[in-house]
């Protein structure tokens, strides 16, 4: 069972690996769909930070066209200007809940600005300041309009102004911010999905934010910002934006998370499954490799006790044929080809005084051990009576007595014979066994002696057969496990042997009985066969 | 292959109808079923019309059930023997030692 145990570490290695691939795969398939969704975050943050720069472009433009107007009429109205058309039509975009907190109109007075007109509180800056001064000038020599910050105490104010250099005008309006700075944001504009906060000029510095959504102090904004520039008169707004909570679908915001958790849960299933079937191979293949050894033990001990018996069988068989003058002798026996099933067929040749000799062909009927027992005491017994110098026969009628089927369970037929060496007589005794061939001059003929009762049946008497063999014929007996086929009549058999026998009879008879036995039987033949054959040769 | 049918008579006789081969893979069955019969009945035919195959094995239980029948003093009587099966008797010297007869004889 040991040679075919699997090292031990394989099967875990295994089903490590499955486990590290499908968590690769699952971090691989997270980590893409995150970085997807990230893109499109980013892409869709750009456009709606691109769409609340464009809103704030319209609302720098409503801030100066009204100023723009105020500066046409006073341009228009000549040298001195029209400080109540200002006044009045300035009004409206005065207040505390309108556009602008303080607006006055200022002419050039030679190196200074002297106003006209005004509106609303007073400016955050002084008129007669360096600063206002400053702040005027550059308007009036400026093409765009100038913008600037003022501090009003704790508030913060933004100053906007316009001036035309031609006529000396400048329309200079303050815009406050809420104290905190703080505009919430409307639901459908756009920036509804966004964090954002607006610094004038270039410079992200909290002390340059006009406006935001969240607490100045958590400013400025991190994570996933997007930044846009918007021209503002001679300066630009800063609009940095956030995105307020997942932009995308949230499917797209999920997937990573999804991908992750169901990838992570598929490799487990994945490695407790992999770790089941291995261990059903496992065992699948050390129950194989059980089957398989014990079909080999068992297969080894048949064949041990098939050798076994083959050795019973040939000990019991005799270990050399007696030296006769004038006769040659040939034996041998084939056990059965397959399985343990060996037989109980023998041949025997006894030497009975100077030119006598006896000999027998037996078979017992049935297999196995108990059928080698028998075949032993039916060779002995027939032997002994021979040895005394009984005849064939009387042998035979001899044992007829001793052999009950009822008791042994087996019936033996047996051919016996004596012969005489010198002269080539033979007297033979048949209890059912097959007659022998007696080759003449190459022509095979059966010997025609009658048969009587197997021995088992119970006390019989036997007919003796008397016949010479010329010199150089030679005589084959043999038992039924040589011609017997299934389906076909015993006289056919007979026949087939004969025709064997013709062609090689003039060889070796050892090598007659390899030629015959070779020809006559297959290999899966599974009856056993015993085969004695006797040639007259010169003395 | 093999097949051992019995079949009852009006006589009260019991008839096995052997058929196929009976060789040592099947002697003992085939034993066991002619001593049921002959347990039943006083006589037992076995039909042996059927008969391709029979080994010495095969004739050893015939032999073995011709002896009993007669220690119980009933009788085993086999019919229908084809040619090939009464050579074979004939060439093992057992065609005394059984009633062959033919069917209903």
């Amino acid at each position: 069972v040991t040679d075919t145990a699997r090292p031990a570490g394989r099967p875990g290695r295994l089903v490590a690996s499955i486990c590290v691939l499908g968590l690769a795969l699952t971090g691989l398939a997270a980590w893409a769909a995150l970085h997807a969704d990230r893109n499109t975050e980013r892409r869709l943050l750009e456009t709606q930070t691109r769409q609340a720069a464009a809103v704030l472009s319209t609302a720098v433009l409503t801030i100066q066209q009204p100023m723009v107007g105020a500066l046409d009429v006073q341009a228009s109205a000549g040298p001195g200007g029209r400080a109540e058309a200002f006044t009045e039509r300035f009004a409206r975009n005065v207040g505390p809940k309108a556009m602008f907190t303080s607006a006055s109109v200022w002419r050039r007075d030679g190196r200074t600005f002297t106003r006209t007109a005004s509106l609303g509180t007073a400016p955050g800056l002084a008129g007669d300041s360096a600063a206002m001064q400053g702040f005027l000038r550059h308007a009036a020599t400026s093409k765009t309009s100038v913008v600037r910050r003022v501090d009003v105490g704790r508030r913060t104010r933004i100053a906007y102004g316009l001036g035309d250099a031609e006529t000396g005008f400048v329309v200079y309006a303050e815009r406050a911010i809420p104290a905190n700075r703080r505009a919430p944001v409307d639901k459908d504009s756009a920036y509804s999905q966004l964090d954002y906060a607006i610094y004038l000029g270039r410079t992200t510095a909290t002390s340059a934010m006009t406006t935001t959504d969240v607490d100045p102090a958590s400013l400025p904004l991190t994570g996933v910002t997007a930044r846009e520039s918007i021209p503002f008169g001679d300066s630009v707004l800063t609009l940095v934006t956030r995105p307020r909570h997942h932009l995308g679908s949230a499917l797209g915001q999920r997937l990573p998370l999804i991908l992750l958790l169901g990838g992570v849960l598929l490799t487990g299933i994945a490695t407790l499954v992999g770790r089941k079937l291995i261990g059903a191979r496992d065992r699948a293949e050390k129950d194989t490799a059980t089957i398989t050894t014990l079909y080999k033990r068992v297969d080894a001990l048949f064949g041990e006790q098939r050798d076994l018996f083959v050795r019973l069988q040939q000990a019991l068989l005799p270990q050399a044929n007696p030296d006769l003058p004038g006769i040659e002798i040939a034996t041998r026996y084939v056990a059965g080809g397959q399985g343990i099933d060996i037989g109980g067929d023998w041949y025997s040749v006894i030497g009975v005084g100077e030119e006598r000799f006896g000999f027998v062909v037996g078979d017992v009927s049935g297999h196995g051990v108990d059928a080698v027992a028998e075949m032993a005491r039916a060779r002995f017994t027939l032997r002994a009576y021979l040895v005394d110098g009984y005849s064939p026969q009387q042998a035979l009628e001899k044992c007829s007595r001793q052999f009950d089927v009822a008791t042994d369970g087996h019936i033996i037929t047996a051919l016996v014979g004596v012969a005489n060496s010198r002269t080539g007589e033979v007297t033979v005794a048949n209890a059912g066994h097959p007659a022998p061939l007696l080759v003449t001059d190459g022509t095979p003929e059966p010997v025609c002696a009658p048969a009587g009762p197997p021995l088992g049946v119970g006390e019989s008497t036997y007919q003796p057969t008397s016949f010479t063999m010329p010199p150089r014929s030679t005589l084959i007996c043999f038992t039924d496990g040589l011609v017997e086929r299934r389906g076909e009549d015993i006289d056919e058999g007979t026949r087939r042997l004969a025709d064997t026998v013709a062609p090689v009879v003039a060889h070796p008879l050892d090598e007659v009985i390899s030629e015959v036995l070779d020809a006559m039987r297959s290999d899966d033949a599974s009856d056993d066969v015993a085969v004695l054959a006797l040639r007259r040769v010169d003395a | 292959v093999s097949q051992f049918e019995e079949v009852p008579r009006e006589d009260g006789a019991c008839v096995v109808r052997v058929s196929g081969e009976v060789d040592l893979a099947v002697a003992a069955e085939f034993q066991e079923q002619v001593r049921g019969c002959l347990t039943r009945s006083a006589r037992v035919e076995l039909d042996l019309g059927g008969l391709t195959f029979i080994d010495s094995s095969g004739l050893g239980s015939l032999v073995l059930l011709q002896k009993e029948a007669a220690q119980q003093a009933k009788s085993l009587v086999l019919v229908n023997v084809n040619a090939r099966v009464s050579r074979l008797l004939e060439v093992t010297g057992l065609q005394h030692t059984f009633d062959i007869r033919s069917p209903q004889g």
